[in-house]
């Protein structure tokens, strides 16, 4: 009798533990092509990035005939940049590819670096000058090593809704700040509409104009100078538009669809952003615009030798350490930034201009563009680009452009007896702070 | 007794003598056995991380590899630092109004199902028992539609009353009020039924001795009910503290502990310095210093609704 | 409270007719009165907490545009089932299901059997370290989950255990709570049936087997709901050690698909509708096991 009963419960137990492990065996990733060679797992945060890199991956299966598949998967921004994070300090899973975007890199450069180095592969191959490397790989490179590369060449152009512009009888080009506060009060007098938003959640909007006046985030030390007088004066002019009701906040980032839908209706008519917003956002969220909006360069600043264009975001591409086939992983990478088809086919989805010099020798780059109601943009971009001014880069810029939004931006924008020295007065401060205790 | 020790000396002849010490010892030997499989577990995942993250508090570093000892670093730099600072007013608010708006709330609730002139107990306990259920990350995610400023129900709703649209997600003022309100959403079935159940446990005799010393509802209310619900009281109190202390799911998906800061939690925050900054020292820092405030928290609690379950 | 109304009306009722007591008493307006709003709140209350459930439901079954579309609907006024389509054709949902699956069903079994075996032995037996044991386990209750997940997160890395079926359940199926639930109800076996149990030569552990456990059923159904509850519900660890989503649980993988650059609500609103449901179906089948457990800390 005890015998059985003994008996019973280890095999009970005996089943259970079976259970565990025979399921703990089957808890590797399948590949999801059953029967088909190896599987990279390539992770992206923005589905219209994917599409020309798809594109790419066809024509690298053609020519080269690998013995791998790619499965495309979509996180949320920052889900996937957290848990590549956790990768890097678990040592296993994730993603053999990932999209990093340029502000997320720094995170992955403070303990051991989880991508792999692809400085040397660049050289053999002799493609180091054959990119802007401002954009191409500067801004995933650490300590003279490069771990990403970016295909984007990101100029920021003001783009307005040609259509509503016209029938309100607005000058167009604006070439001043002061211009467009004129024609953005009457615009918003007559139409109750208006020109421009600022968002409340995001530092963008702010970072971009004051790029402009050859500010920002950091100095050329990597130091953060959030509350000098330009930058303030920045934001204080962004207040300063809602309180005078020529422009409004924008709609939260978490909720998107709101954004667009402002934009299509017509409540809000311009945006500052570079092609992958202007076009691939633009494009992929409300369609139905097609053919009504045009470019033009952002207006100046009264500061001597201001630009009149900066860049904004950019993301590039990594191949991770903790992967399966690095090689060929690296391989198919160095291929989609280097195949000019591919690299125009990003630019027919979404009017993203290449990196990659030689590719400019295609006429397609300056053609019309329909949706742009066949505007040369190339020719824009063309002329605008080299006025990109400097910026500078820190392992601190999460922290720090965080801490901007957090205590300066948000308070700012939403709060009307906060001003902008207050608010980047603290967010300096935090800053500070946050950067003492790390490196305490 | 003694026939046992009879019966087992009977046996002992058949058995080799290896058997006789197992037979002789296994009520001595038998619990240490049925509680190894726990306690090897337990030991590893339960009590080592409490140790282990009390040591890691005095540590700094990215990572778990590269630590550098800290001394009482963390805790300063925790006193100063204005996002845990928030953290702990707005837990401390959202815990607030759990306490003192949410437990009342279902204690009314409690009183109205229990009183006779409601028949249906059953299908209002569980009616209102769905929101528990459900894991915080359904929730989040159905609210996040409900409480969208520009597409939302809830606006939509009040909108039919003319009042303008609310930005419960996006207002610093009103985004912990918003997790305060879904919080009572959540919660309302469980604390009702928590105090349905301390309000089962009381005499009846009690009521109809008061009665007869001609006792009002009111008067009895305040003199029998009440203080034979201390207990239960206690513990609805502390269930709401804990659980306050826990949100973490709702503020991740809804703002991401924004805008500003207005909406980070205290856990919320020990996920971020933890998992997002790898800064492990100093998340495990502020975990701890959650749990002195719990302690402290639970220990004044003990005081005021504390003591036997006599009658008073 | 109820009661004393009564009270104080039968006395009322003495000094009035019959036939005045039988129409228009007092006694029976304000009866009816109380009844009517009383309940017309609670359905109200109730239909607070329902209508949010019945919209996720409903607008699962609607197309992108019509969740944000202006006027705001209610229910579908095209329904489609593209989002349940969408949500098993471009993610691995039911991967994600099965994961959750499994990790709630074997949780909950080895919670349960670790559970009621320490429960018995520190029930029923005297052994050295008995309350030196029992107290640091009660100790271990006052500490909240944050302060451990961080070098929970840690001996994962060590073993490692990421993206495994073991990562998800061993750290979550050893809770002091459940021992000394297992503990209460234990307890009330009598000791007699177990002496007499020896008597009749039955091993220590066949007396668990046989005895001990088939009379604290109620208790095991308690541990086991919660634990299951418990263990389907859960986020923040998954979230931590899964970085794979061929090994996400239904939470993690819900929530992958809120975002700011990818929101595709009629997707995860079905999702959501689905992670739920078994949970909710459960309940509404144990009704009575589920409040009763969930209740049990009050009583005690």
């Amino acid at each position: 009798m005890n015998k059985v009963d003994r008996r019973t419960f280890l095999k009970a137990a005996g089943g259970v533990a079976a259970g565990s492990l025979f399921f703990g065996g089957c808890g590797e990733a399948p590949a999801f092509n059953r029967g088909v060679k190896k599987t990279l797992n390539f992770w992206a945060f923005s589905d219209t990035r994917i599409i020309w890199q798809k594109y790419a991956f066809e024509l690298y299966k053609k020519e080269r005939n690998p013995d791998f598949e790619i499965n495309w998967s979509i996180f949320p921004y920052a889900q996937m940049h957290d848990q590549i994070l956790i990768t890097s300090q678990a040592g296993t899973g994730g993603p053999d590819i990932a999209d990093i975007e340029i502000s997320q890199f720094a995170r992955f450069i403070k303990g051991d670096i989880i991508f792999v180095d692809i400085t040397q592969p660049l050289q053999q191959r002799g493609l180091m000058d054959k990119f802007y490397q401002a954009s191409a790989t500067n801004p995933w490179s650490w300590k003279g090593r490069v771990y990403g590369i970016g295909n984007e060449l990101n100029t920021v152009l003001l783009s307005y809704r040609s259509d509503v512009w016209e029938k309100a009888k607005i000058q167009t080009p604006i070439n001043t700040w002061d211009q467009f506060v004129e024609e953005a009060k009457r615009f918003h007098q007559d139409t109750g509409n208006y020109l421009i938003d600022f968002p409340f959640d995001d530092w963008a909007s702010w970072w971009i104009m004051t790029q402009q006046q050859h500010r920002g985030f950091f100095n050329s030390q990597g130091q953060p100078i959030l509350n000098d007088p330009i930058n303030i004066q920045t934001l204080q002019f962004q207040k300063q538009g809602i309180k005078d009701g020529w422009a409004t906040v924008r709609p939260p980032s978490a909720s998107g669809q709101s954004y667009y839908a402002t934009l299509s209706q017509g409540t809000v008519t311009s945006l500052m952003g570079p092609s992958w917003n202007f076009s691939g956002f633009i494009q992929e969220n409300i369609p139905q615009t097609k053919g009504k909006w045009h470019l033009q360069a952002l207006p100046a600043w009264p500061t001597p030798d201001g630009s009149r264009t900066a860049t904004h975001g950019g993301t590039g591409v990594a191949v991770l350490k903790t992967g399966t086939n690095p090689e060929e992983a690296l391989d198919f990478v160095l291929y989609e930034h280097t195949n000019v088809e591919a690299l125009l086919h990003d630019f027919s989805v979404r009017q993203v201009w290449p990196t990659y010099k030689p590719a400019f020798a295609d006429p397609r780059l300056s053609g019309p563009l329909d949706f742009f109601d066949n505007q040369r943009v190339g020719d824009l971009i063309k002329d605008l680009s080299p006025q990109i001014n400097q910026w500078y880069n820190s392992p601190y810029w999460p922290e720090t452009t965080n801490a901007c939004t957090t205590f300066a931006i948000t308070p700012a924008i939403q709060k009307s007896d906060v001003s902008a020295q207050q608010a980047l007065d603290m967010a300096q401060s935090q800053t500070q702070s946050t950067i003492n205790f790390e490196t305490a | 007794m003694a026939v046992i020790q009879a019966n087992v000396a009977a046996r002992q002849s058949t058995y080799q003598k290896s058997n006789n010490w197992w037979k002789r010892n296994r009520r001595k030997v038998a619990p240490y056995l049925f509680i190894s499989p726990f306690f090897i577990l337990f030991a590893v995942f339960g009590i080592y991380p409490i140790l282990y993250s009390f040591e890691l508090s005095f540590f700094k570093g990215f990572g778990f590899d590269k630590k550098t000892f800290f001394g009482l670093g963390n805790y300063i730099h925790m006193f100063q630092d204005p996002s845990y600072i928030i953290a702990v007013a707005n837990t401390t608010k959202f815990a607030l109004g759990s306490v003192f708006i949410l437990s009342p709330l279902a204690l009314l609730v409690a009183l109205a199902i229990n009183s006779r002139f409601v028949r249906w107990k059953g299908f209002f306990k569980t009616g209102l028992f769905f929101p528990v259920i459900t894991s915080s990350v359904v929730i989040a995610i159905i609210f996040a539609r409900v409480l969208d400023t520009n597409y939302g129900l809830l606006n939509t709703l009040l909108g039919w009353f003319h009042i303008p649209p609310i930005g419960w997600l996006t207002n610093t003022n009103v985004v912990m009020i918003s997790l305060i309100l879904l919080a009572i959403w959540t919660y309302l079935g469980i604390n009702t039924l928590f105090w349905l159940a301390g309000l089962n446990g009381i005499n009846k005799e009690f009521y109809e001795a008061a009665s007869i010393d001609g006792a009002n509802n009111w008067q009895s209310f305040w003199q029998i009910t009440l203080p034979l619900l201390r207990p239960v009281t206690l513990f609805v109190i502390i269930q709401a503290l804990i659980g306050s202390y826990n949100l973490f799911a709702e503020p991740l998906l809804l703002t991401n502990g924004g805008p500003s800061n207005a909406s980070l939690t205290i856990t919320l925050y020990v996920y971020n310095q933890g998992f997002r900054n790898f800064n492990v020292g100093y998340a495990s820092a502020i975990a701890y210093s959650m749990t002195v405030i719990l302690l402290v928290l639970s220990l004044i609690n003990l005081k005021l609704f504390g003591g036997s379950n006599t009658n008073s | 409270m109820a009661d004393i109304n009564l009270v104080t009306s039968d006395a009322e009722q003495a000094n009035t007719t019959l036939s005045q007591r039988k129409r228009f008493s007092p006694y029976k307006v304000r009866f009816w009165t109380n009844s009517a709003v009383l309940n017309i709140v609670l359905i109200g209350l109730v239909l607070l907490t329902v209508i949010p459930f019945i919209y996720m439901i409903a607008s699962a079954f609607k197309h992108n545009s019509e969740i944000f579309g202006t006027p705001i609907t209610f229910f579908p006024a095209q329904p489609t089932l593209e989002n349940m389509q969408a949500l098993l054709t471009q993610f691995p949902f039911a991967r994600w299901a099965l994961n959750t699956a499994v990790v709630a069903v074997i949780g909950t079994a080895t919670a349960v059997l670790l559970g009621s075996l320490a429960g018995f032995a520190f029930a029923k037996y005297n052994f050295r370290f008995k309350n030196i044991l029992f107290i640091i386990m009660l100790t271990t209750l006052l500490i909240p989950y944050q302060v451990t997940i961080v070098p929970q997160f840690e001996i994962i890395r060590v073993l490692h255990w990421f993206n495994t079926y073991q990562a998800l359940i061993v750290p979550r199926a050893v809770t002091a709570f459940g021992i000394f639930l297992m503990r209460q109800y234990t307890m009330t076996v009598p000791d007699e049936l177990l002496d007499a149990a020896r008597v009749d030569g039955s091993s220590e552990f066949g007396i668990w087997w046989r005895i001990v456990l088939p009379l604290v059923r109620p208790g095991l159904a308690v541990l086991g709901i919660l634990s299951f509850t418990g263990l389907w519900n859960d986020f923040i660890w998954p979230l931590v050690v899964t970085t794979d989503p061929s090994m996400f649980v239904m939470n993690v993988g819900i929530s992958s698909l809120v975002g700011p650059y990818d929101y595709q609500y009629g997707i995860l609103l079905s999702g959501a509708a689905l992670a739920s449901l078994p949970v909710i179906i459960m309940f509404l089948f144990f009704q009575r096991q589920f409040l009763e457990g969930l209740t049990q800390g009050a009583v005690k």
